[in-house]
């Protein structure tokens, strides 16, 4: 599955962002170097919240694995 | 794991300063060039150098923004010692709600080019939208897919 950051940026610069995607604390590892990365450029981010996904928002990002399929052949 | 967060944001170019450099090398000084002449052009405002106050004298600054609706202008500086940007108006007379919205716009407009220069960094590929919120006004919307 591909990893998705997405920005919202409001009124005055504030920022929201929504890490989809990523597996165990590598969301952190990323908004860690993003947060760097801004730095360098000027735009100082300061944690505001920062707000763990539900197991179902979780659910609804990965393709459900309940559906396996398996190659057949056709003779 | 994923997660969702909030950041308020404060722009201060400290990078060139640090490294003991002029404050017009840091790269946010180009980032907020473009920041200042994409709002003058989605506006329709003016970019020079000087601003005036209510008695007519003026102001010189880094960028200063004008127009007929606001004649006096709105002007950016940048601290040569410590990197902070900051606006300058004289607001006397009214214009304080249509000062605020081009700050906030240059603020916006920074934001939103550090986040898709960032992302662009760590090897996403950026989309950026606009939306119109009715009440909270515009937002744009970076998405970066890896």
């Amino acid at each position: 599955m591909s990893k998705r950051i997405d920005v919202e940026i409001g009124k005055n610069g504030e920022l929201k962002l929504e890490y989809s995607g990523f597996v165990g604390e590598d969301c952190f590892v990323e908004a860690e170097a993003l947060q760097g990365l801004l730095r360098e450029l000027g735009l100082w981010a300061i944690p505001v919240t920062v707000v763990p996904k539900t197991m179902v928002e979780i659910e609804a990002e990965v393709p459900s694995p309940s559906e396996t399929r398996k190659k057949v052949s056709l003779s | 794991m994923s997660h969702m967060s909030s950041y308020k944001t404060d722009i201060k170019l400290v990078n060139a300063l640090e490294a003991g450099r002029p404050v017009e090398e840091d790269p946010g000084w180009d980032i907020l060039n473009e920041a200042v002449f994409a709002v003058a052009e989605e506006m329709n405002l003016d970019v020079s150098h000087t601003i005036h106050d209510y008695y007519g004298r003026a102001i010189l600054c880094d960028w200063a923004l004008t127009s007929p609706d606001i004649p006096r202008g709105l002007g950016v500086n940048v601290d040569r010692k410590t990197g902070e940007v900051t606006f300058i108006s004289d607001n006397y007379g009214g214009y304080e709600r249509i000062v605020g919205e081009i700050k906030d716009r240059i603020i916006q407009n920074y934001s939103a080019l550090c986040v898709t220069k960032a992302l662009a960094a760590l090897n996403y590929s950026v989309e950026i939208d606009e939306v119109k919120h009715p009440i909270e006004g515009k937002k744009v919307l970076v998405r970066g897919v890896l």
